[in-house]
């Protein structure tokens, strides 16, 4: 017989205004287990963890913890329970240090009541090393790189000794160094009985880490089951309903002609000596080890970083990039991996955001024509495939990864001759993917050319034509072919056979 | 009990998915006061004396459009009062009665205005001043203009060509001022809702960063959100001049405060990022027709700015908790 579950979910259902996002879902988590979560963007998956950590109360439906019978009705009837979570998105305030945010409202006292600085700081020291990362406690939140950050969220909720810890997208922004580090800790909860449920779009890591799958799609529940009993391709079949085939599309080869980007002896605070070219037809990949210059090259390539020596030429012109819209002019466009700070107005509708950047084409006497905006905005977001109930919906209530299809939409229709992505698909479902990958592709294939960083190996050796590989903010190797393989990749990012 | 709570919630419910939630609070909050004028003093809530607000309204509205514009951006303007006294020193001392003066000092004052305005974007934008500190410290600048200018004692008069703007009547019903405020407020309408600038603007306040990476030229913008500010200010003082026939040293506090709490609450948040004329419009007239209930009241003087000013923190707060439920 199965002991009692730590937590069974039963009957929940929950809508908002023309969105059915859960209906009738029931599955049990077990004590010690790690329990992966998985779906398609929208699927219903953070709504269901937010519900768990208190923030939602479901229309119908009931949960119970031990066998108990339990109401959550705020965040905080959540931690008195033991259940602790990692938000898919942050929630770190960013004028605070990295150790006043993990132990925000915890902090540790003197015995005069006082705030105790230096024992804050060694906790926080104490956990920042169990995931074995060199952020300094003192460090400033808006100084953190985004993996930094959502490293730091994982210390927050480490910092609560937790029964149930649901760790929402957690690895979306890491690399593979580091999730390594993350799934050590998991182990250690597992092994002290604590239960965790772990969501993401990576399904690799689903296998590696958890024993048991749960499905959702379009808010129902599809399947629970050992993970042993299940293959990828049989998850992927039951997330998206078909058989998906061919991730990555044929490779592209350069279509030769003036370069469109070429640039030379480029340096800056972060980056030395910098010479490259991309062709149009061309997907060139920026690799490296996390912090290595591949991010501060793609931004200082918009105009976002200054450039202190050498040249960038576009179509063979010398260029100055002083500010994105410099940038824009030449036909560059940008996506940051940083989408909540970076990359959308929050408050704003699908529309407003998709519109942004192209409001110049939607135009005519600086009068927005409002019928070509909605067209080509309301044509990208069907092509995406973005789930909303309309393209006027506020974008902080799509879920995360639907978020993460407006930003590329504001670009894709900017009609871009450079494309620079940083991170493109982080959050996106196994089948978007697909659909993004094919619209890149396209469009490098129509003579657009493509910068792209990405901390998903595969992806970038999937997608890419050329790889270049940097190492403290140098190009180390540019491999080209079937010299690009995960492995030469890495030898040259650490720098091991010299 | 829970009957009771389930009804209220699929009330709740059926509200938000009627067309009436998609209507500002501000309208609500104006039909209120007006039914609670006509509940404390009928005689003031007749249509004449209504339509008699609008028109004492018209300067405080153009201000508050200004004032509107700058905060989508996420900024703030307290400069406002004293331009409006600038303005209406100015003008009064500088027409003195005399109709063939009107139309270039108009221009001048408006000019000036714009002026004030375009300093106060250079302080915020190129020498990167937090908005509070340099619209604060250019208040006090342009109120010692105003001072000096006018000697500490308003002189001159406006002749009857132009107070017909501040106080006439189209065919005998219309307010002229109303008509100017109407004509003002299609522009800011049509600036904010339908340009690039309006789209930019509402960008920059909702997220700075994010509308400077998709090539927003976020300093420009701003810097035109205060010179229009600048400009309206003017506008307000000229068209206050008008109504009241002489200058006046006294107005700026009512004119700066007045401006927000409008923008507040006609539904533009200080975080910037949304805002709309009529909202703003309409928070002028509650504040106007509040402003005849506590006459009605026969309140003290300081019993009224007392109730005045809790009411109108009262309805920000409200505001402010309704939108991050
Ligand atoms: N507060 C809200 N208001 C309106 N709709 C919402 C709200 N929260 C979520 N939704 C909608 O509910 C659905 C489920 O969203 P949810 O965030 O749970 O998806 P998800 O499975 O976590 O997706 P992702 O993989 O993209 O993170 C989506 O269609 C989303 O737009
Ligand atoms: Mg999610």
């Amino acid at each position: 017989m199965m002991p009692t579950p730590l937590l069974s979910i039963e009957n929940i259902s929950k809508s908002f205004p023309g969105v059915r996002a859960l209906m009738d879902v029931s599955f049990a988590v077990q004590a010690g287990e790690v329990h992966a979560l998985v779906g398609e963007n929208g699927a219903g998956k953070s709504t269901l963890m937010k519900i768990l950590a208190g923030v939602y109360q479901p229309d119908s439906g009931g949960l119970h913890w031990q066998g108990q019978s339990i109401q959550l009705r705020s965040p905080a009837d959540s931690q008195r329970l033991g259940i602790s979570i990692i938000y898919q998105e942050f929630n770190l305030l960013p004028d605070l240090t990295v150790a006043e945010n993990v132990l925000l409202n915890r902090e540790p006292r003197t015995r005069l009541g006082l705030v105790d600085w230096r024992a804050l700081n060694e906790r926080t020291r104490q956990l920042l090393h169990d995931l074995e990362t060199d952020i300094d406690p003192q460090a400033l939140v808006q100084d953190l790189s985004v993996a930094q950050q959502q490293i730091v969220e994982i210390v927050k909720a480490l910092a609560i000794d937790a029964r149930l810890l649901i760790m929402d997208e957690p690895t979306a922004a890491l690399n593979p160094t580091e999730v390594g580090h993350l799934f050590g800790v998991i182990e250690r909860l597992k092994a002290r009985g604590s239960a965790v449920i772990f969501i993401s779009h990576r399904l690799d890591e689903v296998f590696t880490i958890s024993d048991t799958v749960t499905v959702l799609k379009d808010g129902q529940h599809i399947s629970t089951s050992p993970a042993a009993d299940l293959t990828r391709e049989e998850v992927v079949r039951r997330m998206v309903g078909r058989q998906l085939q061919d991730i990555f599309p044929p490779r592209l080869q350069a279509q030769g002609g003036t370069p469109l980007l070429e640039v030379h002896g480029l340096s800056n605070d972060r980056l030395r000596d910098i010479n490259l070219q991309l062709q149009a037809g061309e997907i060139l990949g920026l690799a490296g080890l996390e912090g290595h210059g591949q991010r501060e090259l793609a931004r200082a390539l918009f105009g976002i970083e200054p450039i202190h020596r050498g040249t960038v030429q576009i179509d063979g012109q010398r260029v100055y990039l002083r500010h994105p819209e410099d940038a824009m002019r030449q036909g560059v466009a940008f996506l940051s991996d940083d989408r909540k700070m970076e990359g959308l107005a929050l408050t704003l509708g699908v529309r407003e955001n998709v519109a942004l950047p192209n409001l110049n084409r939607f135009s005519r006497f600086m009068m927005v024509q409002h019928e070509d905006e909605r067209a080509v905005c309301g044509q990208i977001v069907e092509t995406m495939a973005v789930k909303t109930p309309g393209i006027e919906q506020p974008v902080r209530l799509l879920s995360g990864g639907n978020q993460q299809k407006t930003v590329l939409s504001k670009w894709l229709i900017s009609q871009p001759r450079i494309l620079i992505f940083v991170e493109p698909t982080r959050g996106i479902d196994v089948g978007a993917k697909v659909e993004i990958y094919r619209l890149i592709h396209q469009l490098a294939h129509d003579g657009a050319g493509v910068l792209m960083v990405s901390s998903d190996l595969l992806e970038l050796l999937g997608l890419s034509s050329r790889v270049l590989v940097l190492r403290e903010g140098a190009i180390a190797a540019e491999l080209a072919g079937a010299a690009a393989t995960e492995e030469s990749v890495m030898l040259a990012a650490t720098g091991v056979h010299g | 009990m829970t009957t009771a709570t389930s009804i209220t919630a699929r009330l709740i419910e059926q509200y938000r998915r009627s067309p009436l939630s998609r209507v500002q609070p501000v309208f609500f909050a104006l039909v209120g006061m007006v039914i609670l004028l006509a509940i404390v003093s009928p005689r003031s809530a007749e249509p004449s004396n209504l339509i008699n607000m609008v028109r004492q309204g018209g300067p405080l509205a153009l201000v508050a459009i200004g004032q509107t514009v700058v905060m989508i951006s996420g900024g703030l303007d307290l400069s406002v009062g004293s331009v409006v006294i600038l303005a209406d020193v100015m003008a009064a001392q500088m027409i003195s009665g005399d109709e063939s003066k009107v139309i270039p000092v108009v221009l001048l004052v408006l000019a000036i205005g714009a002026l004030v305005g375009l300093a106060n974007g250079v302080l915020v934008v190129l020498l990167r001043v937090t908005p509070f500190i340099a619209t604060l410290g250019m208040n006090f600048i342009v109120y010692g203009a105003a001072l000096l200018y006018s000697g500490g004692a308003p002189r001159g008069d406006i002749p009857p060509n132009m107070r017909f703007w501040g106080n006439g009547f189209i065919a005998e019903v219309i307010p002229a001022a109303a008509v100017v405020l109407l004509i003002v407020a299609l522009i800011a309408w049509f600036l904010i809702s339908r340009t690039v600038f309006g789209r930019r603007l509402t960008a920059i306040g909702a997220n700075r960063r994010a509308a400077y990476l998709s090539g927003v030229s976020v300093r420009r913008v701003t810097l035109l959100a205060y010179v229009f500010s600048g400009l309206m200010a003017s506008a307000g003082g000229l068209l206050l001049v008008a109504f009241v026939g002489v200058g006046t040293l006294e107005v700026g506090t009512d004119f700066l405060l007045g401006s927000i709490a409008a923008s507040v609450i006609g539904g533009t948040p200080f975080e910037g990022g949304k805002g709309t004329v009529a909202g703003t419009i309409a928070g002028v007239l509650f504040l106007m027709v509040l402003y005849s209930v506590l006459t009605a009241l026969a309140l003290p003087v300081s019993g009224r700015r007392i109730a005045e000013g809790v009411i109108i923190l009262v309805a920000v707060a409200l505001y402010a908790r309704g939108r991050s439920g």
